[in-house]
Parts: structure tokens; C-alpha cells; sequence
């Protein structure tokens, strides 16, 4: 394959090409540094904003919003990244490769170029990473607060509430995040009690604060080799977690713990 | 002059965000306790009567039938039907 | 599949279950929806946790697909064909326009996606600008999503090009009404 190529002759055109490369690479570092700036200015003036939104309980549907438009810059950016390695990096190498004969001495010029470009790309698809993890995670940041705020209300929601008909007492369970037909001890009279939006959200908070705070559990089977022993720890854990928080799904909780440990010992996923 | 243009972007990001309504809006409603009264005759229903049927004059609260739920159970059914 | 998973729950099937959400997705008030199936918010806030629960517990997604099935699903409903959505005449027609041409479905994808992308609720944004309820477009989704097994697979790479064609046109609108993109004066 190698001979049939057709070189530009001699060290004129190997200069040319090196001067190219050179150039390229220069160019290619500093538009990386340029766009890896742009994604600290904007995180950076994001993230507090975002985090401060996280924690006003008005502001839920304003910070989800801001959060998928502070992601929606960072793809921004991503995507013009990728775009331009494709229309300069790679197409140069591609030329390159149509050119000067792997056999060629010269040929290592252009591969040491495709590395240094490619090494210099993945270090900015990390920096992405990092900085789009950081914004994501505000996500998961107030749980343990929010957690707490919805256990007050139902905490206070017990012992509060009489019954519609006679006025005597009528205690809520613990854990009612939905409506519920709730007798009277004094009269018998069926009431319906219901739980009101704050408390319909703990399923929802309960799902994320459990993952959260297994997490490193989660990390550990990740690191671990991904073995069943592993997974069986962490997932033991996070519906132990769940059944803590809702003890009135603990059938449905131990059914999908039971699914995902036996989908892991045959085909060795995990659940997300 | 760079770092103006992520600000104003976020200024006009967080303006736009805050002016838009949420799909189903419906706002934050507290929790309360209420009691259904048949229509016909005014009673209340007892824990034992169930759920379903009136026990005085039979009006339908609820036309299903209710098996074993989160909270519900099927004794929650009329004992008549 | 455990075989009582399609048994109705409080003599709600799947079917009515997935005619009840989807109304409820419209915007439709929920009270009427409860009366016309003879239960009250109790037992809606019961079937709304048990239905979900199956989909999650079953390992074939036979309860899922089915359910997507009947949510797309515009056979009238025996006891909630009068209980209806309030759509707008443009909205209206915009709908039927979505469902019969592909082409407008997936401009209209595109800019949902590129709404979200610039700080709106695509959903809301859809609403407001054609008229379209988030039900009736996912509805309109499954549909069309169906047709993808059968079609030639050139035709589905069209589709999907379409989309982000348009996807970027209105990705341009968005960030012209944000003042540009954080790295738009960023050159090679």
C-alpha cells in the first residue's frame, strides 16, 4: 500500500509539511486554551448561581432550567471542539497520510503531530468532563437538606390533623407522601388526608439521596473490578437505605433488588 | 471583554428562565384533611362500611373495586357488593 | 413477565391507566378525570405509584411498551372520550400536521431540544409557540417511532439529519436572543 503513494519530492516539501504541522499544533493548543478559558469563565460564574438557586425552594423549575442552559454552553463548546479537530487536525493528518508512505522516515513528523493534537483533545474532553460533572452535581448538593424539610412536614404533619366530622385527632403515617382514606378512632368516619406537594416529592428526593449516599459503595464496586460480592454490598445498601426512607414500598424495593442482583450475576451489568 | 460575554450570557440565561411559566403549572399546595358526605343523604362512611358504597342509601362513592394497594386494602371494598 | 402484572389495579387497567396520565399530560383537570372513572384522588395516587412500580419490577417491558402503545393510542376511551383537552385551533392544526408529516415532527424535536438547550422548558415552549401539548407530542413520538422498525434505513437517516438541521436553526434563533454563545469569538 505504501508505494503506490505519491510524495511531494524531497526536503523542500518535507519542510513545507513540517512548517504545516508546526503551525497547526500551535494553532490547535491555543484554540484548546481559549475554549478550556471560556468553560472556567462561564462555570465559574455558573456554578454559585446555580447552587444558590438549588437551595431557594421557589426557584426548582428557574435552577432546572439555568442548569440544562449552563450544559447546553458547555456542549456548545464541546461540539465547536470537536468540529474543528475534525475539519483541521484530522483532515491535515489524513492529507498527511495520503502523502509521505508509512515506510518514509518522515512519516514519524506527522504521527508525533496526530499524538500531540490527540493527547492535547483528551485533555480537554477531561477538563469538560470535570467541568460538567461540577455542574451536574449541584443537582445532588441541597438532597440531604431537602431530605430533611420534607421530614419536618410530615412530622408535623402528625398529631395535627382532626378528624372532619367529630374533631378528634387523627394520626398520619409516618411516611404518607400520597393521599390516604384515614378513619377516625373516635367516630370511625372515613377522612382523606392528603399529604400536600411538599410530601409527594419523597419518593423522588429519597430515589436521589439513597444513591447519593451509597455512592461510595457504588465507587467501590466500579474500582473493584465490578464483582457480584461488590455489587450485592452496594445494592443491599441502597434499598436499605430506600426502605428507611419509604417503609411502605418495601415489597417493590426488595422485588428490584432481587431483578437487578440476578440481571448482574447472569450478564454482569449494572443498573443505572 | 471575554469574560463579559459568559456573564451576559448567564444575565440573559437567568432572565429567560425566570420569565417562562412551568408546563402544568400548579404551584405548592399544603397538606389538609377532608371528608366525603354521600350526596343522597348527607352520611358520612364508617371504617367498617367501607369505601365504596353509601351504608345508609347505598349512593356509589366509588365505582371500582379496590384490592390490596400501598394503603388500601380490599376489606376497604362495601361489604354489600 | 410475572402474568398478574396486566391485572388491572383498583379496576384501573393499563390501558385506562395510560388514558388517564395522558389526559393529565394534556392539562387536563384531574378531578373530572377521577369522576369519570368512578375514583377519587386516593386511589389515582395509589395506581400512580403501582402502575410505575410494575414497569420497573417487570424485566420483559412488556408493561412499558404497552403502556406507550395505549398512550399513543386514539381509539376512544369508553368512559373518557368526553373528558377533553382544551387545544387552540392552530394548536390543532399544527397536531395533525406533526402526526402526518415527519418532517414537521422533527423540526419540531429539534427545537424542543434546542429550547432546553438555551434555558427554556421545551415543553412549555412548544405549548406557547404551536399549541402542543407535551402529551399529544410524545404520543405523536411513539408513533412515529414505530414506523422507524419498518422504514428504509437511508429514510431514517434523513429523518434524523432533518432533525439536527433544524435543531441548529433554532440553536442559532435561541443564542441570537441570549446576546450569542459563550464561545462564538473564539477562532481557530
Amino acid at each position: 500500500m505504501f508505494d503506490v503513494k505519491r510524495s511531494r519530492s524531497g526536503k523542500a516539501a518535507e519542510a513545507a509539511w513540517r512548517q504545516e504541522l508546526e503551525d497547526l499544533e500551535t494553532r490547535w493548543f491555543a484554540f484548546l486554551e481559549k475554549m478550556e478559558a471560556k468553560m472556567e469563565e462561564l462555570c465559574s460564574a455558573a456554578l454559585p448561581e446555580l447552587r444558590a438557586l438549588r437551595r431557594d425552594p421557589d426557584s426548582e423549575q428557574v435552577y432546572l432550567r439555568m442548569l440544562a442552559g449552563v450544559e447546553g454552553q458547555l456542549g456548545h463548546i464541546r461540539d465547536k471542539v470537536y468540529e474543528t479537530r475534525d475539519a483541521k487536525v484530522i483532515d491535515t493528518w489524513y492529507r498527511f497520510r495520503e502523502e509521505i508512505a508509512f515506510a518514509d522516515a518522515f512519516y514519524g513528523t506527522g504521527n508525533a503531530f496526530r499524538d500531540n493534537c490527540e493527547d492535547r483533545y483528551h485533555a480537554f474532553e477531561e477538563t469538560y468532563l470535570d467541568w460538567h460533572n461540577l455542574v451536574r452535581a449541584t443537582l445532588r448538593e441541597n438532597l440531604e437538606e431537602e431530605y430533611r424539610q420534607i421530614l419536618e412536614t410530615l412530622d408535623a404533619n402528625r398529631g395535627v390533623f382532626r378528624c372532619r366530622q367529630c374533631g378528634a385527632p387523627i394520626s398520619v403515617p409516618a411516611d404518607c407522601f400520597i393521599s390516604v382514606h384515614l378513619a377516625c378512632p373516635a367516630c370511625a368516619t372515613q377522612n382523606t388526608f392528603d399529604p400536600g406537594s411538599k410530601a409527594r416529592k419523597l419518593p423522588f428526593i429519597a430515589r436521589d439521596l439513597a444513591e447519593k449516599r451509597v455512592s461510595p459503595l457504588y465507587g467501590a464496586y466500579q474500582q473493584g473490578g465490578r464483582t457480584d460480592a461488590l455489587y450485592r454490598t452496594y445494592l443491599r445498601a441502597l434499598y436499605d437505605e430506600l426502605n428507611r426512607m419509604l417503609p411502605a414500598l418495601r415489597e417493590h424495593h426488595e422485588t428490584l433488588y432481587h431483578k437487578y442482583i440476578a440481571a448482574h450475576t447472569q450478564g454482569g451489568q449494572h443498573h443505572g | 471583554m471575554t469574560e463579559n460575554k459568559a456573564l451576559s450570557f448567564l444575565n440573559n440565561l437567568k432572565k429567560a428562565a425566570s420569565a417562562q411559566k412551568a408546563y402544568l403549572a400548579q404551584g405548592e399546595t399544603p397538606p389538609g384533611m377532608d371528608v366525603a358526605l354521600c350526596p343522597n343523604c348527607g352520611a358520612g362512611r364508617a371504617k367498617q362500611d367501607g369505601l365504596t358504597h353509601c351504608a345508609y342509601c347505598g349512593h356509589r362513592f366509588l365505582d371500582t373495586k379496590i384490592d390490596d394497594g400501598v394503603y388500601l386494602k380490599k376489606e376497604d371494598n362495601s361489604p354489600h357488593v | 413477565m410475572a402474568k398478574d402484572y396486566l391485572e388491572p389495579i383498583h379496576g384501573i387497567s393499563l390501558r385506562d391507566y395510560a388514558a388517564m396520565a395522558k389526559r393529565i399530560a394534556q392539562g387536563v383537570d384531574e378531578e373530572p378525570i377521577f369522576r369519570a372513572m368512578g375514583i377519587d384522588r386516593a386511589i389515582w395516587d395509589e395506581i400512580n405509584t403501582l402502575w410505575p412500580q410494575r414497569m420497573a419490577e417487570d424485566e420483559t417491558f412488556e408493561v412499558t411498551i404497552l403502556y406507550s402503545q395505549y398512550f399513543a393510542d386514539e381509539t376512544p376511551h369508553p368512559k373518557l372520550d368526553a373528558v377533553k383537552a382544551d387545544i387552540s385551533a392552530e394548536g390543532a392544526a399544527n397536531l395533525e400536521r406533526v402526526k402526518a408529516d415527519r418532517y414537521f415532527y422533527e423540526e419540531l424535536s429539534g427545537a424542543r431540544e434546542a429550547a432546553f438547550e438555551y434555558g427554556l422548558d421545551g415543553s412549555q415552549w412548544l405549548l406557547e409557540t404551536f399549541g402542543i401539548n407535551l402529551a399529544d407530542f410524545q404520543a405523536a413520538a411513539m408513533k412515529h417511532g414505530e414506523e422507524n422498525f419498518r422504514i428504509d434505513p437511508e429514510q431514517l437517516r434523513e429523518y434524523l439529519d432533518y432533525q439536527c438541521e433544524m435543531k441548529a436553526k433554532y440553536a442559532e434563533k435561541f443564542a441570537a436572543e441570549r446576546g450569542g454563545n459563550v464561545a462564538d469569538d473564539v477562532e481557530f
